[in-house]
């Protein structure tokens, strides 16, 4: 099947290369008594399969980013009118909505993609919880205080226990995922100052924009779940025939 | 202790019927012959990758022959983790089977 080798690289863009190619030869070998309908239609099979979820996470976490900022914006700024923020509450504020925005979406992908037993997910989860609930109420120690000495304690816990590597994981996850805001910013602010309308365009660039921050964060949820979570698996892969 | 699907079993008992020839098309050969239903690639590929995961079952690259386009076998095996995983969800089964005798109707125990 002279395609075959166009199926391995389509498969490789999703699970590693050595899985990838068995699966292809499987198909191949499968694949001769029953047609190229049926290898084609079977690796489509295999490529959502293989997917699916982290498109769900990637979709959901976007979304969800999305409407924390959206909710962490009228906290902030417009709800409670007598607590307005001062220009240094404001920028620490806004640094900590952008926060909020990449744990969630860190949360949620992780979550769909890894489950909820996956100790990066857990954590994850935790932190957007507590960090989303201490911005929200910002304005009231009642509920800040005891949130920070939560935040504290989780933090702890991961360093003195096992969880130390997903928090490690994690910590980076979000550091890479940030290092996305600054072009994105400065991007939003060229276009603001080309188009002061506020046009449908501009507000679907935005959203286009968004979208792209939500894929850097997802990539470096990935790359970090990868690169210390699943060490162990690398290591089955690469197991030599006996 | 870790809960099976039922997929998940059928692909257990597949590959610890056929031993150190399991891979990818005999497991799927082995569940249509046995059960009478053929598996989508993507159900079986995805479950085995779930169960590595799990650390129930493990593989390890075998021969490439040309009718694979020269691509090695992925052979997988059961681990004791992912043996004992079925023992138990079979005996769960034996359990919810015990007084039924589901050929001849109910019967009391």
């Amino acid at each position: 099947m002279p395609s075959s080798s166009v199926a391995e690289w389509i498969l490789a863009r999703f699970i590693d290369r050595n899985r990838a190619s068995s699966i292809v030869g499987d198909l191949v070998e499968t694949g001769q008594h029953r047609g190229d309908f049926w290898f084609w239609y079977s690796l489509s099979g295999v490529v959502v399969a293989a997917t699916w979820r982290r498109l769900a996470g990637y979709l959901a976490g976007s979304c969800l980013a999305l409407y924390w900022m959206r909710l962490l914006d009228s906290s902030i700024h417009s709800v409670n009118a007598s607590h307005q923020p001062v220009q240094n509450e404001a920028a620490v504020l806004s640094v900590l909505q952008v926060l909020v925005a990449f744990l969630w979406i860190n949360a949620t992908y992780s979550s769909v993609r890894f489950g909820f037993r996956d100790p990066f997910a857990q954590l994850a989860l935790a932190y957007s919880a507590v960090v989303s609930a201490c911005v929200y109420y910002w304005w009231l120690p009642a509920v800040t205080v005891p949130c920070l000495v939560l935040i504290s304690l989780i933090s702890l816990l991961c360093v003195l226990t096992a969880k130390r590597r997903a928090f490690i994981a994690l910590t980076a996850a979000v550091c890479l995922g940030l290092a996305g805001v600054p072009p994105m910013l400065y991007l939003g602010s060229v276009l603001h100052r080309h188009d002061q309308n506020a046009s449908l365009l501009i507000y679907l660039v935005t959203l286009v924009m968004d979208l792209i921050q939500s894929l850097i964060a997802v990539a470096a949820c990935s790359l970090m779940h990868r690169a210390l979570l699943e060490r162990d698996r690398s290591s089955l892969d690469a197991e030599p025939a006996s | 202790m870790i809960l099976l699907g039922e997929f998940e079993q059928i692909v257990l008992l597949a590959i610890l019927r056929l031993g150190h020839t399991a891979y990818g098309v005999t497991i799927g050969s082995e569940i249509a012959a046995c059960t009478g239903r053929t598996p989508t690639s993507g159900a079986l590929y995805t479950t085995l990758d779930r169960m590595e995961h799990k650390g129930l079952i493990r593989s390890k690259l075998g021969e490439s022959t040309p009718q694979r386009g020269g691509r090695a076998k992925r052979y997988v095996r059961v681990t004791s983790k992912g043996r004992l995983a079925l023992i138990n969800a079979q005996r769960s089964y034996q359990s919810l089977l015990r007084g039924l005798n589901l050929l001849g109707g109910y019967i009391d125990a």
